[in-house]
């Protein structure tokens, strides 16, 4: 199942939890969800994060445990590892 | 040639000249974002066909792709699976689906075809490049 929340696009199959909302320093609103991603080709983890803002997705694949417990800034900072 | 910018804190960050293959059907909007990419300083080439891209992956001239999400193939609809399947034997190769598809089956089989990341064509210029070099600069 996909979900299209507003302007923010993500996919949600085989997330983990709940999505987690956060607004960046230039205020552009962010999505993200831990995916499973063990049938991603060229995948380098069992998991990766999804951060989508309207503009565009970014996975993550080197990301804290406790992700959900980060700060906005904490996450934006997040947003832009690999 | 190397080029210096700015990153969103401010700091310079230097990109080495990683060739980039950007692959779209439409000749025209490949030319335009190869253009933007060569005038960042990036070495950018453009491909409006699958099979080009992929020879070219072959023959390992770049470590990033920058392509539309349905450029078909000689053997499937879409490049971007191709080069995912290309990941075991070129694990640096990074791949930015550059789309204007933004419905979210279409996100979804970004992902599923093991895109690092979409960016979609309405957004700014700038947003493609910084993804650029997220991917680029990811092992410096």
């Amino acid at each position: 199942m996909i979900h299209d929340s507003g302007a923010v696009r993500v996919p949600d199959p085989e997330m983990r939890g709940d999505p987690v909302d956060f607004t960046d320093a230039a205020f552009v609103r962010w999505r993200v969800i831990e995916r499973d991603a063990r049938r991603d080709p060229g995948s380098r983890g069992d998991r990766c994060l999804i951060f989508a803002s309207p503009d565009m997705v970014r996975r993550v694949w080197r990301f804290p445990p406790a992700w959900r417990q980060l700060s906005d800034s904490e996450l934006e900072t997040l947003s832009w590892a690999t | 040639m190397d080029s210096t910018k700015k990153s969103l804190d401010g700091t310079d960050v230097r990109s080495p000249r990683v060739p980039i293959i950007v692959a779209d059907d439409d000749i025209g909007a490949a030319a335009a974002t190869a253009k933007s990419l060569s005038a960042s300083g990036y070495c950018a080439t453009s491909e409006s066909k699958g099979d080009d891209v992929l020879r070219r992956v072959h023959r390992s001239l770049t470590r990033l792709v920058v392509a539309e999400l349905y450029i078909p193939y000689g053997e499937g609809p879409c490049v971007v699976t191709a080069l995912k399947r290309e990941r075991a034997r070129i694990p640096r190769l990074r791949v930015i689906v550059h789309t204007r598809h933004m419905r979210p089956v279409d996100v979804e089989w970004a992902l599923a075809s093991g895109a690092d990341a979409i960016v979609y064509k309405s957004a700014a210029p700038e947003v493609l490049i910084f993804e650029v070099e997220r991917l680029i600069g990811e092992e410096r």
